[in-house]
């Protein structure tokens, strides 16, 4: 149950976010992806099914609000999910923000630089300079809202208890001595 | 351990499958979900697009004019306002020699007024590689029907695609799958314009098509609406050649660039004009 809510709950924010806040606050340079992201930061964080359910779904929102085909960019987002997962599911999974951020950086990247490839593939016709562009400024803008966007979902699902069992106890066991800590102060 | 081992190996190849299932669905569906999204969203989307609009020097204009006839004749106007109105007041000859120059140039008797229809904010724009199209904030609820024109200042910007209660998408002259009945203003040459094609390095063209044996049009030519799809009225402005190229023995590709550039769209006019109905010929009696 927790975790469907989860689920509503950050499809809700990336439409929002993607659709309406980021277009109207932020230059074209700095727009991130903010779908991928989020499911990047939720697949760092949580078991490998609840975080692939998470890249779905947020690859359906991207889909529905900007792909030049339906299931593109889907595909893309779940093969670098898988890329990201086979080359560092032990470091992505010990509950730090470092190589959650990387690999954000770094899926971002790949997956729409797939997404220029596979279009022109099956005839969507990207050429090369506009897909450079794009995929370069959505590796910036990655970098730049990359740590604030993991940050926000880590803290949303250590609220909700959705985390690996393993980085949920870690954390409340530092927010436990961080609060003696406090009381001792 | 090994069933979770198990049942991992099968999640991803599942979820792939679940995503190249998904290029199966029609891309009509695809749009009229999205717009079903902006329709949900439209309060939300408004006060984000009012929030980031460009300053719009014709909307102060009439405030100083509006500010000048309701200050009374013993108060005396700022400096900054009346010398903004002298400005306007001096540029008013040279803009109506321009506005007359494009009326010979496009062959106009009158001054053209839109048709009749509905103004509409745009709330959504470009979000990552979608296609050329833009949110509108009114829908069915508001007369939008779908397959309608869109113009802005006198000029044909695209057409509705599809239709939600509060919300509308329209594509744009650029979007692939659109097509529109067209003339050389000069020539009269009627042909079809269509959207870019695959692999188009600008993103602001479109293509015009003519099948003529021999075509003697020229760069910077005016192209218009012809009136033949029933969708917009002959004689609106949709841009200008910018290329021509001979692609058969009776082919003609030109390339024309649109009138306006979607990124200074704030509001559009929907057209309401009724689709005339072609009736069906009778089979005549034996």
């Amino acid at each position: 149950m927790r975790y469907a809510l989860y689920l509503t709950l950050v499809f809700a924010a990336a439409v929002v976010f993607q659709t309406a806040l980021v277009p109207a606050f932020l230059p074209p340079v700095l727009r991130p992806d903010v779908c991928l992201l989020i499911g990047i930061a939720v697949l760092s964080f949580s078991t490998i099914e609840f975080g692939l359910s998470t890249i779905f779904l947020m690859g359906l929102s991207a889909d529905l609000l900007g792909s030049g085909r339906f299931g593109l960019l889907t595909l893309c987002y779940l093969i670098s999910a898988g890329a990201i997962l086979l080359a560092a599911w032990r470091d992505l999974s010990r509950g730090d923000f470092g190589v959650p951020w990387i690999a954000c950086v770094f899926g971002t990247a790949l997956a729409h630089a797939l997404y220029c490839l596979i279009g022109n593939l099956i005839g969507l016709g990207i050429p090369l300079p506009r897909a450079t562009s794009e995929v370069l400024s959505l590796a910036i803008a990655a970098c730049v809202w990359g740590l604030p966007v993991i940050y926000v979902v880590s803290r949303g699902m250590f609220r909700l208890h959705v985390m690996l069992p393993d980085v949920q106890a870690r954390w409340t066991n530092e927010e436990r001595m961080h609060g003696a800590r406090k009381r001792h102060a | 351990m090994h069933r979770t081992a198990g049942r991992n190996n099968l999640v991803f190849p599942c979820f792939l499958c679940a995503a190249l299932a998904l290029f199966l669905v029609p891309q009509a569906s695809v749009a009229t979900l999205r717009t079903g999204i902006y329709s949900a969203l439209s309060p939300l989307l408004r006060v984000m697009a009012r929030s980031s609009r460009p300053a719009d020097p014709l909307p102060a204009s009439i405030n100083l004019m509006e500010q000048k006839s309701a200050t009374s004749s013993n108060e005396r106007p700022t400096t900054g306002v009346a010398a903004e109105y002298e400005r306007l007041n001096n540029e008013l000859p040279r803009l109506k020699e321009i506005h007359q120059r494009y009326m010979d140039m496009l062959k106009l008797k009158a001054p053209l007024n839109d048709p009749p229809g509905i103004e509409a904010g745009v709330i959504a724009r470009k979000i990552l590689w979608q296609e050329p199209l833009l949110g509108l904030d009114k829908g069915s609820a508001d007369g939008v029907r779908m397959d309608a024109g869109v113009m802005h200042r006198g000029a044909v910007v695209g057409r509705i695609v599809a239709v939600a209660p509060h919300a509308s998408s329209m594509a744009l002259l650029t979007h692939r799958a659109l097509t529109i009945g067209a003339r050389l203003a000069d020539l009269r040459v009627e042909g079809i314009l269509q959207g870019q094609k695959p692999g188009d390095a600008s993103e602001r063209v479109c293509r015009l098509l003519i099948v003529a044996k021999d075509l003697k049009a020229l760069v910077g030519e005016h192209v218009v609406t012809s009136g033949l799809d029933g969708t917009f009225p002959p004689g609106l402005w949709l841009g200008v050649v910018t290329k021509i190229n001979h692609s058969g023995d009776f082919q003609w590709e030109l390339q024309i660039t649109p009138a306006c550039d979607e990124n200074r769209i704030e509001s559009v006019h929907v057209l309401t004009v009724e689709t005339p109905e072609v009736p069906w010929p009778q089979m005549p009696k034996k």
